[in-house]
């Protein structure tokens, strides 16, 4: 049985917040507005041959998801809370736990920030691998309404959620291989996982 | 079979005011049947457990209470009375 | 198969509590509008511990008992655990598997047991003195409740996780994974007779829906057995004895909860596991 230690009464400072910075996520939603973003897509193929369209909207998200990630890490960071500020001292002290949280903090901002969400469900948050599925997507839903089914059902957007994903692992440092293994177009939801290539490394 | 009634435990909490920094009779129970909760959770801010009132012992588990009077002994404010029902007038 | 794995995705070859979806877990949620700023919600005291706990259906179901009332007791505990049963609850998990629970990963630090601090007024307040483990992402925001954690954590790497378990197993603690009912896996406690609440809560008032036997039942091979006793006081489940008739340990395999505490314990091996499920008479003993 432990006996009591004398010390301190444990205070910590009022103003401290766990949640994300409510400024951040405006400015990214204001950015990356979903809508908006697809109405630049369906300006620029407007009248292009569907294969030609499919072509240049894969490769319009793929710039768009790359761009929506850097942006969303260089807020991420400009905005800390002290969620992030105890998941970088606890990855300082037992060197693990990088993988995948910090690349995931990321992850969770740019969606909440652009998607009808108040939480990403993740399938899978482990020292190996990170996966999360997304049931209702904005851009999805645009795309039908202003590209059309069949533009829609191609799925070019999942570009921006492949490079985007990516980019918050390689920028913070890690290897990763990103799959879709499930879409919206032909299922109830598309699920992203993220695998590490160097499993034996350590942080 | 005749019913087993256990004794009845009073804490008197005008004596009893500070009972996570004292514990005397937790710790000393041998069937563990006293239980103390924090009456106040406020955010960012560990409770103060020599402030009056800010937890309180409870009887959690009488039926586990023999009346051996351990608590009663090892209580440094008398704050616990431990008697059997006949005693009670019950 | 007991009704976790059914309810939480597990099988025969890997249970619930190795299948990594049980511990995955956001880090961030965002505000839903009409509900007010999460800082003002907490920002006053929340009441607890008062004639609330006083009023619920265990402690009511306790004073009857202490009153000699046994219908109304009998009646409040067979409600409880008809609700219970609809849940998953926590599960007696052996330092084997825990071992492997450990090695996805997830985030773990070192905290006060709360059972411990309500039971026996423990204060543990540094890493000697931690006795449980809080798993997953949510640890990263213990600081919103000081009060709940005395003040301090301690996130622990992987290795030392283990050592930390394998540090309480010997010490007499077994463990077990509190799955608060489907939603998250609260931590991995460890946990021994009478502080602890879901092992007090089913020896003492057989609330056993609350707190799962482990996937395993533990027999003595008496070829082995020298009878030297090392395993003997390790058991929190009233299983475990020294028959003197035959001069070995002696397990009851029905009040066995398959901890594994004396199996860890034994110095000569001859203690050992055998799946719960592949008994037929034990296989819906959870
Ligand atoms: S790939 Fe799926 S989640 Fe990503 S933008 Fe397209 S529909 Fe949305
Ligand atoms: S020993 Fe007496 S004063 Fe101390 S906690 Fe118990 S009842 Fe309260
Ligand atoms: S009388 Fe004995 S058994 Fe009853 S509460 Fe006091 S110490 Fe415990
Ligand atoms: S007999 Fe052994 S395995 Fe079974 S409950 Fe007791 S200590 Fe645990
Ligand atoms: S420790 Fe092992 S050998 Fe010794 S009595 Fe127990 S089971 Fe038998």
């Amino acid at each position: 049985m432990t006996a009591a230690i004398e010390r301190e009464r444990v205070v910590f400072p009022k103003d401290w917040t766990f949640d994300l910075a409510e400024e951040m996520v405006e400015a990214i939603a204001h950015e990356f507005a979903p809508a908006e973003v697809v109405a630049e897509l369906a300006r620029r193929i407007n009248g292009k041959p569907q294969a030609e369209a499919v072509a240049e909207a894969e490769a319009y998200f793929a710039d768009h998801g790359h761009r929506w990630m850097g942006r969303t890490i260089e807020l991420g960071e400009k905005y800390r809370d002290r969620t992030y500020e105890v998941l970088l001292a606890a990855a300082e002290a037992t060197g693990e736990l990088a993988f995948p949280h910090v690349p995931e903090r990321f992850i969770e901002i740019a969606y909440l920030s652009t998607q009808p969400l108040y939480s990403l469900p993740i399938v899978e948050n482990t020292r190996h691998c990170f996966a999360f599925k997304m049931v209702f997507c904005d851009t999805y839903r645009a795309l039908e309404e202003q590209c059309g089914d069949a533009m829609a059902a191609a799925l070019p957007c999942r570009k921006s959620c492949l490079a985007a994903v990516d980019r918050a692992f390689r920028d913070k440092g890690f290897d990763v291989e990103v799959v879709q293994d499930s879409s919206l177009a032909d299922g109830e939801f598309c699920q992203f996982t993220s695998r590490r290539r160097e499993a034996a490394s350590g942080a | 079979m005749e019913a087993i009634i256990a004794p009845v435990i009073d804490i008197d909490r005008e004596r009893c005011t500070t009972p996570f920094a004292c514990k005397k009779c937790l710790q000393i129970c041998p069937t563990a049947v006293l239980a103390v909760h924090e009456t106040r959770m406020v955010r960012l801010e560990e409770t103060d457990k020599y402030l009056p009132g800010t937890y309180r012992l409870r009887i959690a588990y009488r039926d586990k209470c023999s009346g051996c009077n351990r608590c009663v002994d090892v209580c440094p404010e008398d704050a616990i009375t431990v008697r059997m029902l006949e005693e009670v007038g019950a | 198969m007991c009704r976790m794995c059914d309810s939480l995705g597990g099988d025969a070859a890997n249970p619930w509590y190795l299948n990594p979806k049980n511990y995955s877990n956001r880090m961030y949620k965002l505000r839903e509008p009409g509900k007010g700023p999460q800082q003002a919600a907490t920002a006053g005291a929340i009441e607890a511990g008062g004639e609330a706990q006083h009023a619920s259906p265990i402690n009511t179901a306790i004073e009857a008992k202490a009153n000699g009332d046994m219908e109304t007791f009998n009646k409040i505990i067979g409600e409880m655990n008809k609700r219970a049963a609809l849940r998953p609850g926590c599960q007696v998990v052996p330092l084997h598997e825990v071992m492997e629970v450990l090695d996805m990963g997830m985030p773990v630090a070192a905290m006060q047991c709360i059972c411990r601090k309500t039971t026996r007024g423990c204060e543990e307040c540094s890493l000697k003195e931690y006795t449980g483990l809080g798993l997953g992402t949510g640890m990263l925001k213990w600081e919103r409740w000081p009060e709940r954690y005395r003040g301090k954590v301690e996130f622990l790497s992987t290795k030392q996780a283990k050592e930390f378990v394998e540090f309480w197993d010997k010490k007499g603690f077994m463990h077990m994974l509190m799955q608060e009912g489907g939603d998250f896996i609260g931590g991995l406690c460890n946990c021994d007779y009478p502080d602890c609440l879901p092992i007090r809560q089913r020896i003492d008032y057989g609330l056993t829906a609350q707190l799962v036997k482990s996937e395993y039942v533990c027999f003595v091979d008496w070829d082995k057995c020298n009878g030297c006793g090392d395993c003997l006081g390790r058991c929190d489940f009233n299983a475990l004895k020294y028959e003197a008739t035959t001069e070995k340990a002696h397990i009851d395999q029905f009040q066995c909860f398959g901890c594994g505490l004396c199996e860890t314990a034994c110095p000569r091996n001859a203690i050992e596991y055998r799946d719960r499920k592949q008994i037929p008479g034990l296989a819906k003993v959870w």
